[in-house]
């Protein structure tokens, strides 16, 4: 490459940036949210199951939970890291965690609306703090996972434009 | 810059500039020194603490983060290693805050920059001296402002080497680390520890770049916070052979030659018979180029450049009388200290910033840092720091 | 620092020396309090954090992470408040943290003051208090006033901190 090539920078590489920048903070957001759900939802079992004398019954139901929570924790990891390296340009094959980032993104939708409807119940049993940040955490989950998605995508557009793919 | 740029090629320049080898010595030393005045060190001799011109990294960590804490770390970063380059920057996006932040950026040839040189007309030497290293840090750390900012001096894993090998122009990336070990071969560097803090020390000045700015030989791409996913390049070679030829233009102006100080003049003709030697020091692929300079130093005037010891300003000082502090080389240091970061202050004060602290005119009532009492002292007595 | 921050700086630590005080005179209640206030500093930090993006990292590559940041620390206040048990232990794990960091500090800057000729006992002395606090945390981590006592330590040394932070001179400087 010449110098010039190397040190001036054109439009499309500027958006090229912008939207790695922002796949790169989706999908370290992803992650996080993903580590902090599990173990919070450890911490509140935990609770649970010391304030009841008889735990035997709600094994298997605490067996569910742990494991719908874990292969949530594994797919979102996935998509996050996923991400992540593609943000850092280093995904060499095109990976398939992009479809599956959209299946979250749908899946959050439905939460957040579940989270809306359950919200003025939530607000008499709790107080409204906590419903309040709770549906602040699963919008910004939301943002993340649409922000990632729309990301991912116009990264392999621009960089389609570019001649790179 | 370091100690190879500061110290020996100051010498250089200072020689061509046409003051005498004793003369640019003490010119040397004193650009020098403002990288190793710490508050440690004037207490230690029983200076005045406010001449302070830098912070070891001990300082540093321990420093108070509250207002106050940063105003002097502002003060002391900002006034003699990144010089503001417009204190009055057409800033089109954030509030005040960050208004504030984003006109402390250095870079070359601001309004400051005369100021800083036109202050020690017709001084000491050593104020000469400390007025070359603020405008060769101009060039070195240009980009980045002296005061702990996320905002303004933060980077990301954008961070390439542009070099050429075989008349082809590459790119590598820059890996940096935490721990000691840089690698030159392996494009392996030390940089600060990154946090989303604003104010967390770690991110003050070119931290975030780790030494780059100040290896001359070395042509990098990054991205800074506040420039909008625009990388910057920056040619240290080019910008370190404008910095010499600068600096030798400042400092034969300031020897009287050609009216007053103007920024964006430099002295190429003094400079050209020696060219090709000062761009091959420069740009040779090494850590420590203080051998090379010190050699072309010594070719240049025929004598002996005596390695730099922070204990030749401290025996003179500490052996002198309390009376003749002030005419050592340490006591005309620390006015010249006083005074330059005084109206950095004020100025930075005046653009409407509260990030360097208060600057008010003094009227015999107000009772602030007495260290500057000392300067206001000297100053009445007609004395030139 | 004008007149309304230092009065606000003195009354902080007029709080916190009471604070402090009461935990101490009333240990068994200390650990509740404790995750009362790290809860509402989480959320507040939160709140800052979310403050801070829109008025100031907005505006700075890679900001969005201060946002999320923002997001999960509101989160993690409002877990702490309601006190769930698990919660103590991120919290002693914490403080140890802080006790580490500060008595390096503290040791590594005495040597370095000692290097230079200038005064280093009283931060030797600093350091070496930090390191006895945290082996004997250490020590004592079963035992359930321990996390009471650190904290309120912590929050006396903080406070005398502030009050220091009061009286200091303002710095003018002087324009010939």
């Amino acid at each position: 490459m010449t110098k010039e090539q190397l040190t001036t920078q054109n439009p499309e590489s500027v958006r090229l940036l912008k939207y790695r920048s922002s796949l790169m903070a989706s999908g370290g957001a992803m992650v996080l949210f993903a580590l902090w759900t599990v173990l919070r939802s450890i911490v509140e079992i935990d609770n649970e199951l010391s304030t009841r004398a008889d735990t035997k019954a709600l094994m298997p139901i605490v067996s569910v939970l742990m494991t719908v929570s874990l292969i949530d924790l594994v797919l979102k990891l996935y998509v996050g890291l996923s991400a992540r390296r593609e943000a850092l340009g280093r995904n060499k094959k095109k990976r398939p965690y992009l479809v599956l980032g959209i299946i979250i993104a749908a899946l959050s939708v439905v939460w957040v609306i579940y989270i809306l409807f359950e919200f003025p119940g939530a607000c008499r049993l709790y107080g409204p703090v906590y419903p309040i940040v709770t549906l602040a955490v699963e919008a910004t989950a939301l943002y993340a996972a649409l922000d990632l998605v729309f990301s991912a995508k116009k990264v392999r557009q621009i960089e389609e434009e570019m001649g790179r793919d | 810059m370091q100690l190879d740029f500061h110290y020996y090629a100051t010498y250089c320049a200072a020689y061509l500039a046409g003051y005498s080898h004793e003369e640019s010595l003490k010119v040397c030393y004193s650009a020098q020194f403002p990288d190793n005045c710490t508050r440690t060190f004037l207490a230690g001799v029983k200076a005045p603490v406010s001449a302070a011109t830098t912070q070891t990294a001990i300082e540093m960590a321990d420093a108070n983060t509250d207002p106050i804490g940063l105003q002097d770390i502002t003060r002391i970063w900002a006034s003699f290693h990144f010089l503001p380059y417009d204190l009055n920057a057409d800033v089109k996006k954030g509030g005040n805050r960050y208004k504030d932040k984003y006109r402390l950026i250095c870079n070359p040839n601001g309004e400051l920059l005369k100021e800083t040189v036109n202050l020690v007309r017709g001084k000491s030497l050593e104020g000469v001296g400390m007025a070359m290293h603020i405008l060769a840090d101009t060039w070195a750390h240009r980009y980045f402002a002296g005061t702990p900012s996320v905002v303004i001096n933060n980077t990301n894993s954008f961070f390439y080497e542009i070099l050429e090998e075989n008349g082809e122009w590459t790119e590598r990336p820059v890996n940096f680390k935490h721990t000691p070990g840089e690698s030159i071969e392996k494009c392996s560097y030390i940089n600060s520890l990154g946090a989303d803090s604003e104010s967390f020390i770690m991110n003050l000045g070119h931290g975030r770049a780790g030494h780059l700015p100040d290896y001359s030989f070395i042509r990098y791409k990054f991205m800074p916070a506040w420039n909008d996913n625009h990388f910057i390049y920056k040619d240290n070679p080019d910008d370190y052979y404008h910095a010499f030829c600068q600096m030798i233009y400042a400092m034969k102006n300031l020897r009287g030659e050609g009216g007053a100080f103007e920024t964006g003049v430099y002295a190429f003709e003094t400079a050209a018979p020696y060219e090709k030697e000062i761009r091959a020091i420069i740009e040779k692929r090494q850590l420590d180029a203080c051998a090379d300079w010190k050699a072309f130093g010594e070719k240049l005037s025929g004598q002996e450049i005596p390695e730099f010891s922070v204990d030749a300003f401290r025996s003179e000082y500490e052996s002198a009388p309390a009376e003749k502090k002030d005419d050592t080389g340490l006591g005309r240091f620390t006015l010249a200290a006083l005074a330059h970061k005084s109206m950095v202050t004020n100025r930075i004060y005046k653009s409407g910033s509260m990030l360097a602290g208060y600057s008010l005119d003094y009227d015999g009532k107000d009772v602030g840092i007495k260290d500057y009492l000392k300067l206001l002292r000297f100053r009445k007595r007609g004395n030139r720091t | 620092m004008n007149k309304m921050s230092r009065i606000k700086n003195l009354i902080i630590a007029a709080v916190m020396i009471v604070f402090a005080g009461v935990m101490l005179a009333w240990p068994q209640f200390g650990t509740p309090m404790i995750m009362l206030v790290v809860g509402l500093y989480l959320l507040f930090y939160g709140i800052y954090s979310l403050i801070f993006y829109f008025t100031m990292a907005i505006h700075m590559v890679d900001g969005k992470r201060v946002f999320y940041r923002g997001i999960l620390l509101l989160d993690l206040g409002v877990f702490m408040l309601s006190a769930y048990r698990g919660s103590e232990r991120l919290v002693f794990l914490y403080l140890m943290l802080m006790l580490a960091a500060s008595g390096a500090i503290d040791l590594v800057r005495a040597l370095d003051f000692r290097k230079q000729g200038a005064s280093w006992k009283f931060r030797a002395v600093m350091g070496v208090v930090c390191i006895l606090l945290l082996i004997s945390a250490f020590i004592y981590r079963k035992e359930p006033t321990t996390l009471t006592y650190m904290y309120c330590i912590g929050m006396f040394v903080s406070a005398i901190n502030r009050v220091v932070s009061a009286f200091r001179t303002t710095a003018i400087v002087y324009i010939p």
